[in-house]
Parts: structure tokens; C-alpha cells; sequence
């Protein structure tokens, strides 16, 4: 009797050690590096980097390809890459794993100065939140703040569906039939997407400066600039707050 | 021969007061290369003063402090996480984990870093110059200080702290 005791605390005590290495990575919208399979996707304001990563600790670049100006964001929707810059939504598929150019859908007709705009996408949508400033007339700042609804059904031809305007959108994230989105000034959005192109507004949580967030297994991560808010949403009708660190 | 020595007095006179120098008390930047890692360790957990990017691998969160490092989040039980460690990579922003390896940029270089221990990390190699085109003019200031200071040098390093100095001709003021 004494021996599976034994055993099982020694289990307990080495499961705090990192042994998740086969874990999955999951990560919120403001990524700059993500891996699908053997490989690992880098973008820096320029280019994307492809790097074979079957041994992690000895990288191998496999293909290197400059991709536009100001490059900020990339996720990877089912095997293709939706690359974010300033100023476009870049589109890539893989080939074996290597990025080739499907499109690049332009966000303005007009030159914009920006920070971050994420996109996220499912099932032939994709989410994008800017937050930017175009040049009117006059030399004038117009600030942009909205999130955008693409139909990417077809790459090779987006259709801007829909805009919602913001405050100061920051990152996203989608799971089942929601859709949560960051602001910097407003907190948290939950919109109900069970109509994709429409998202309904069912909730907004506001008191903090949201930046960045992951949906998981009914598991919503928020991070704040000095806080990181966990909630509950595998009841859309009744999203809870589990724990908030703060320190 | 009086004219020519006036004129030449004249001269040299005009000439040393356009190189009089402004000298002043300031600060100036203390850098990291970007080749030294001899600041890159595990740390105790560390307070969120600007969080941002999160990545998550099983039960563990993770989540960026910005230029300093990244937060280790035991998520074991959502209802009551814990600040567990702190992986100090000075001069990052951004990161993902491949199976046991951190990989996290410090401005200009992507770092290898293997993570199998939390409490004991250890760099492994570095991609150099992944971020050299991201390398972009960045404005530092003192903190509490009004006064000359010499400009961060992005290209120069990673800033580590301001140290008084007496400065000839600073470019750099902070007047408020």
C-alpha cells in the first residue's frame, strides 16, 4: 500500500515542473510568431521568416521573403497565414509549409499612421479591430477606431462587410458563437456572432484598459496593462468573472 | 602689415567663439549590447507595471512585460492563478514557446531559451539580427528628471538606466 502512495506524490511533485513541452501554444491576437506543424512563422515589420522547428533548439530558416512596411500581427486561420500591417491584411497560403502570396486587401485608400491591428478569422470571416488616424483634408488627423467584419470565403477577394465603431480597440478573440474585443479605454465587448457578418452586442465590462485576450474551452484570459482577468463563458446568457490578478 | 595683423586678430577671435562649447550637468544612457545575455535569468515573480501580449501552454500562462521580460502564471486552478516566476529577457516584446524553448526577441536579436525549469533558465543560442529592420528610433527620458540628457540610441543598445554625466552640446532636454 505504501508504494502507489509513494508514487503518486512523486507524481504531484513533478507535474510542477514544465512538463506541458507537448502542450499546445495558444495565443492572443497580437502575436509576431506562431508555429503550425514542423514550421515557425516570424514576422518582423518587413518580412516573414520561415524556420523548421523539428529540432526547437537548433532553428533552420527555410524561406525568407520581405512582405510589405509596418508588419505587426500574424495568425494563422486553418493553414493560411492572415498577416496584419498598418495597412494591409496580407494573405498567405502554405505550400508544404511555405508561405506563398494569395492577396493583400488595402484597409484605406489613404495612407494611415498606426499602431497594432489585429485580425482574427473562422469560418470564412475574418475580424480585424484598427486603431488608427487617416490624413483628411487639410492635413487633418482623422482617427479611425472600428471593427471590421471581412467575408473571406474566397481570398483571392474579400468583402468588407460590416464596420462597428469603437473607442480604442486592441486585440480579439472568438469562440463558439462569441466574439470579445479589447479597448483600451472601454474595457471589454462581447458580441453574440451567431449570425457571422452581424455581431450583436450582449455585454461590455468596463473599468480597466483592455489590451490582449484568449477564448479557450469555455476559459477567456484578459490582460490589462497591471491586471490579468480570467472569466467564465460557457454561459453566454451569464459570462463570470473567475479570478483577477493584480499586483 | 597692422591691417593684416587686425584683420587676422579679428579672424581668429570670430573663430573661437563659434566652437565655445555648452557644457552641463545631465544624464546620459547606460546600454546592454544587444550580444550580452548575462541579464537573462529566471527572477521571482515580478509585478505587472505594463502586460501585455499573452501566450498560454497548458496550465501555465505567460504573459510579456514590456522591454523587461515575461510573467510565468501557474493556471493550475483559474479561480486562484498565481504570480510564479519571472523570465527576465531585457528588451523584449514579443515571444511564443516551440515544445520547451522560449523564443523572445530583445530588440534586436531573436533568443533561444530553454524553459524545462522555471526557476533555472538558460539561454541557448541566438537568431542575430531578426529584428534588425523593426530597429526604429525610440524616445527615452529620465524618469523624475528635468534637465539635458544625451538621446537613446536605439541602434546603440538596450537601455538600462540614466547615469550623471557632465555633457558637451546634449541634444536632448526635458523641460517639464
Amino acid at each position: 500500500m505504501k508504494i502507489p502512495a509513494l508514487f503518486f506524490v512523486l507524481m504531484m511533485t513533478w507535474s510542477c515542473s514544465f512538463d506541458v513541452a507537448s502542450d499546445e501554444t495558444d495565443q492572443g491576437s497580437y502575436a509576431t510568431m506562431l508555429t503550425i506543424g514542423k514550421y515557425m512563422y516570424v514576422v518582423d515589420k518587413t518580412d516573414l521568416t520561415t524556420f523548421d522547428v523539428t529540432n526547437p533548439k537548433a532553428p533552420i530558416v527555410v524561406d525568407k521573403k520581405a512582405i510589405g512596411f509596418d508588419i505587426e500581427t500574424i495568425y494563422n486561420y486553418d493553414g493560411v497565414l492572415l498577416i496584419g500591417s498598418s495597412q494591409n491584411m496580407h494573405i498567405y497560403e502554405l505550400v508544404d509549409g511555405i508561405p506563398t502570396k494569395k492577396n493583400e486587401v488595402p484597409y484605406f485608400d489613404a495612407q494611415n499612421t498606426s499602431a497594432c491591428d489585429p485580425i482574427i478569422a473562422r469560418e470564412g470571416f475574418a475580424y480585424v479591430t484598427l486603431s488608427t488616424s487617416i490624413e483628411g483634408p487639410c492635413l487633418r488627423e482623422i482617427p479611425i477606431n472600428e471593427l471590421r467584419v471581412y467575408d473571406i470565403k474566397d481570398l483571392a477577394m474579400p468583402v468588407l462587410l460590416n464596420t462597428l465603431p469603437l473607442t480604442e480597440p486592441k486585440g480579439l478573440a472568438s469562440d463558439g458563437d462569441l466574439l470579445f474585443v479589447c479597448d483600451a479605454q472601454d474595457g471589454l465587448y462581447i458580441y453574440d456572432i451567431v449570425d457571422k457578418a452581424n455581431p450583436q452586442l450582449i455585454r461590455q465590462i468596463d473599468g480597466f484598459s483592455a489590451y490582449d485576450v484568449i477564448a479557450k474551452n469555455g476559459k477567456l484570459l484578459v490582460s490589462s496593462t497591471k491586471k490579468l482577468f480570467q472569466y467564465d463563458y460557457t454561459n453566454k446568457q451569464d459570462i463570470k468573472l473567475t479570478s483577477v490578478i493584480d499586483l | 602689415m597692422k591691417k593684416i595683423f587686425g584683420i587676422l586678430l579679428i579672424a581668429s577671435l570670430c573663430s573661437c567663439l563659434k566652437e565655445t562649447q555648452f557644457e552641463v550637468n545631465g544624464k546620459t544612457p547606460v546600454y546592454l549590447g544587444y550580444e550580452d545575455f548575462s541579464t537573462l535569468k529566471s527572477l521571482p515573480p515580478q509585478p505587472f507595471v505594463n502586460a501585455g501580449k499573452i501566450v498560454t501552454k497548458g496550465n501555465f500562462i505567460f504573459i510579456n512585460e514590456y522591454l523587461k521580460g515575461i510573467h510565468i502564471i501557474d493556471n493550475s486552478d483559474p479561480n486562484l492563478p498565481k504570480n510564479i516566476g519571472f523570465i527576465q529577457v531585457l528588451g523584449n516584446s514579443t515571444f511564443t514557446i516551440v515544445e520547451d524553448v522560449l523564443y523572445a526577441d530583445n530588440g534586436k536579436h531573436l533568443l533561444l531559451i530553454d524553459i524545462a525549469d522555471f526557476s533555472n533558465v538558460k539561454f541557448i543560442t541566438y537568431i542575430k539580427d531578426q529584428y534588425i529592420n523593426s530597429l526604429e528610433p525610440r524616445d527615452e527620458y529620465p524618469k523624475d528628471y528635468i534637465g539635458w540628457f544625451e538621446c537613446y540610441d536605439i541602434q546603440k543598445g538596450i537601455l538600462l538606466d540614466w547615469q550623471d554625466r557632465k555633457l558637451t552640446n546634449p541634444a536632448c532636454e526635458k523641460k517639464f
